[in-house]
């Protein structure tokens, strides 16, 4: 009934459970982590793959390419040391380091690379073997010279000075020690083959007019066309070394062209593509944080309104009930189902605690009243004594304490019978309410007819005056019978008045007031005895 | 002071149990031919020396542990490693199937090839041209094995080492060898091969049994000691140390 109640109090509002909200909650978290990750691996999978690449592919590519530069570079001074130096045992030391650089070179080039390098390597050869026939040619030029030489030694003595056939063998003597010590390059070999075309002639003319030196003359013409030959065959062969020298450096170029690769540029496009790669998850990552971030605080702020706040005004409206104050208006409805249930419960809880609360007064109220005459009854009476004299104790007040018992009250109920005696009852009840109205001032009815009035802080004399007061008023009081007789009516009072309480014992001073009202029945009713201070039952004192 | 003096002995213990325990610190092991020019040789001072050496010692200094290097023979390298004598060899050794079922190889440290060398009579050099002829290299090596299959029709000779071989040739007791290009390079480069006309003979055997590359062996399963030296040899090549030593002994890179 209750929960229909609050339904219709808060009509059409969404109610979604709390539970169900943590793992929507925790699926979107775990769905954006899912995001996350699958947007991010692939990227950092591609990092990872291309700095592999260039560790294991890339990096040795560009150091081949470095070893492959240097040996493209080893390759041309090897070709230069072959061509330049005239000592062989130098050139064959190249030539041999050279074929172990391109054979090396075989080793992991393809196929066309494989190719220009033994193109190399033969023209390298070719080379050597030119340079070989010329060091022949030159050991050939010596040893003709070599013979010139001696043939001129054994002519000279038999010379006549200065005859023309002398000067001329002199010319070849010269001639001849020109032609020992030759180098492939610096020496002057057409200036050796004109020098020597024009001794020939020269001799040839001289053999007509010197017929006894024939046949010294022939042989000098054999020894110096042999020479000429040589000559002739050694330009040719310089010219073709100069020739090989070229096309192998153009070769060697060649190679150096292959040799080269594009390592360092990939290298560099894979750098700018980890770069971007990089560059790419960052900014997923900042999104995803800021989406984090703001998620966070959206969540900080719902927690706050729609869980916090609700059940702290659960928990005030709690210590509400247990203060006992009105529960707060139950303006408060949770979005979330588990947080409305158990607020409702909190409302529910206090309206039924506000309930048991005034019943208890209400029950309080009624074991504390007399239900005749709606006096203070004799348990409350001995309560409200007890306290009184507490009071008065501690602070050191009086106290009076007055005991009423109506005269002959069992003769006005035999004679008028019982609901009159109710009625006279009541209407003493009534008079003892009017002066009863200061605070801790208290009438109440003692049992049957007997009545009692507690008067705390309050002199003798005004005690004594007020239990003759009410003495008085109870007289005047104008109560008839069914037959409309008037009956009178009288009330006999004891009244004890205590300065100081902490001398006396509660009982003490009842067992007085009662001796005093005992006292004023025997003195005749109608009429107050009053005892002050009990200097009688000093003995009973208490501590 | 008495439990003091406990506890510092119980911490020693775990610090003598830790440093046993880790493998650095302590001295590796390493052997080489010594017989194999120029890759590992005694030099004049009969100090060991060569490229192996040089870098067997680089490796160290990059492993940061100190090293024993010794020349061992090499019909007996693989034996005294697999007997756990030795922690590495470095000693241009090629990898095989044989021998990778006996030990582990670590990357190649350099790429050779193997060429005939003798007097340049001949530029051919196929079993058939060199029918009859007498063909000596080293035992145990991959050319070892080359000569044996393929060249059954002529006399195959084989030494203990190279340098056994090669003064066979000098002797004129033997027709050819076959060795590593670079080896025979520098046999070549003396003057008494020289003074003997010997030269290279034909083109590098163009073979995939000998087109082979020399890696570091160490003791079977020693996987932690091979992937240090892998790395090592990585720092080498890249820190320039390995063409330091390159250019020491060639004039080209042999990477």
């Amino acid at each position: 009934m209750r929960t229909d109640k609050t339904s219709v109090l808060f009509p059409g509002r969404i109610q979604i459970s709390l539970a169900t909200t943590l793992y929507v909650g925790v699926v979107l978290l775990m769905l954006m982590g899912g995001l996350a990750v699958w947007l991010s691996t692939p990227l950092l999978d591609g990092i990872v793959k291309k700095a592999r690449q260039t560790s294991e592919e890339q990096l040795p590519q560009i150091t081949r390419w470095r070893h492959n530069g240097e040996r493209a570079e080893l390759l041309h001074s090897y070709i230069n040391t072959v061509f330049w130096v005239e000592d062989p045992l130098i050139a064959r030391q190249a030539r041999l380091q050279a074929q172990v650089l391109v054979h090396g070179l075989a080793l992991e080039a393809d196929e066309q690379i494989n190719r220009q390098a033994d193109d190399v390597i033969t023209k390298l050869l070719a080379l050597i073997e030119i340079r070989q026939q010329q060091r022949q040619i030159q050991q050939s030029l010596n040893k003709l010279a070599e013979s010139e030489l001696e043939l001129y030694e054994s002519l000279a003595p038999s010379l006549m000075l200065e005859s023309p056939f002398y000067r001329q063998s002199h010319a070849i003597s010269r001639f001849a020690a020109s032609t020992t010590d030759t180098s492939i390059h610096n020496s002057d070999w057409g200036h050796l083959q004109q020098e020597i075309t024009s001794i020939i002639d020269s001799l040839s003319a001289l053999a007509a007019d010197e017929p006894l030196q024939q046949t010294a003359i022939n042989q000098y013409l054999s020894l110096l066309q042999r020479q000429s030959r040589s000559l002739t065959q050694m330009q040719v062969l310089i010219e073709q070394t100069r020739q090989i020298h070229v096309q192998a450096l153009a070769a060697q170029q060649t190679l150096s062209g292959m040799l080269n690769s594009d390592a360092a540029l990939k290298t560099q496009q894979l750098a700018e593509r980890v770069e971007s790669d990089a560059l790419q998850v960052r900014t997923y990552t900042q999104i995803l944080l800021s989406i984090f971030a703001l998620l966070g605080t959206v969540s900080v702020i719902c927690f706050h309104v729609l869980v916090l706040k609700p059940i702290l005004h659960a928990t005030r409206a709690l210590d509400s009930v247990g203060l006992g104050t009105p529960l707060p208006p139950d303006t408060c409805r949770p979005l979330f189902s588990e947080l409305n249930a158990i607020v409702q419960s909190v409302w529910r809880y206090g309206e039924v605690a506000t309930e048991l609360h005034n019943t208890n007064a209400e029950l309080r109220e009624l074991s504390q009243i007399d239900g005749l005459t709606g006096l203070k009854n004799r348990r409350c009476f001995d309560t409200a004594l007890q306290s009184e004299y507490d009071r008065s104790s501690r602070h050191g007040h009086s106290l009076g304490l007055v005991l009423f018992d109506l005269d002959h009250f069992k003769c006005i109920n035999d004679r008028y019978g019982h609901l009159l005696g109710d009625d006279c009852l009541k209407a003493f009840a009534d008079l003892l309410k009017q002066f009863s109205q200061r605070s801790g001032e208290m009438a109440a009815r003692y049992g049957g007819e007997e009545f009692a009035l507690i008067l705390p802080e309050i002199t003798f004399e005004s005690a004594q005056n007020i239990a003759e007061k009410i003495r008085q008023a109870c007289t005047e009081l104008s109560i008839r019978s069914e037959h409309d007789e008037p009956i009178e009516l009288s009330v006999s009072a004891g009244l004890i008045h205590v300065n100081n309480t902490r001398l006396y014992p509660p009982e003490a001073i009842l067992r007085e007031a009662d001796a005093a009202l005992y006292r004023a029945k025997q003195q005749g009713r109608n009429r107050v005895e009053s005892v002050s201070s009990l200097p009688g039952i000093h003995l009973c004192t208490r501590n | 002071m008495s439990k003091r003096g406990r506890y510092a002995q119980i911490y020693l213990l775990l610090a003598a149990l830790f440093w046993s325990s880790s493998s650095v610190g302590e001295t590796l092991r390493v052997a080489t031919e010594g017989a194999y020019p120029p890759f590992s040789y005694f030099d004049s001072t009969g100090q060991l020396a060569g490229f192996d050496v040089d870098i067997a010692r680089a490796l160290c200094q990059a492993l940061e542990r100190t090293c024993d290097i010794k020349a061992v023979a090499w019909t007996d390298l693989l034996d005294e490693l697999q007997a756990g004598k030795l922690d590495m060899v470095v000693a241009s050794m090629a990898k095989t199937r044989e021998r990778e079922a006996q030990v582990d190889f670590t990357d190649y440290y350099y790429q050779s090839h193997s060429i005939f060398a003798g007097r340049p009579e001949v530029t051919d050099t196929t079993p058939t041209a060199l029918m009859g002829k007498s063909l000596a290299t080293a035992r145990a090596t991959i050319q070892a094995d080359f000569l044996n299959k393929h060249y059954t029709l002529s006399r195959v000779i084989l030494t203990d080492n190279m340098p056994q071989a090669l003064q066979m040739l000098l002797e004129g007791k033997v027709d050819f060898v076959l060795s590593d290009t670079t080896n025979l390079l520098d046999f070549l480069e003396r003057p008494q091969a020289m003074a003997a006309g010997m030269d290279f003979v034909g083109d590098p055997v163009k073979s995939p049994e000998l087109q082979s590359k020399a890696h570091i062996a160490v003791k079977k399963g020693d996987q932690v000691l091979r992937e240090e030296i892998n790395r090592a040899l990585e720092q080498l090549r890249l820190n320039g140390t390995y063409d330091q030593i390159n250019r020491k002994y060639f004039p080209f890179s042999i990477y």
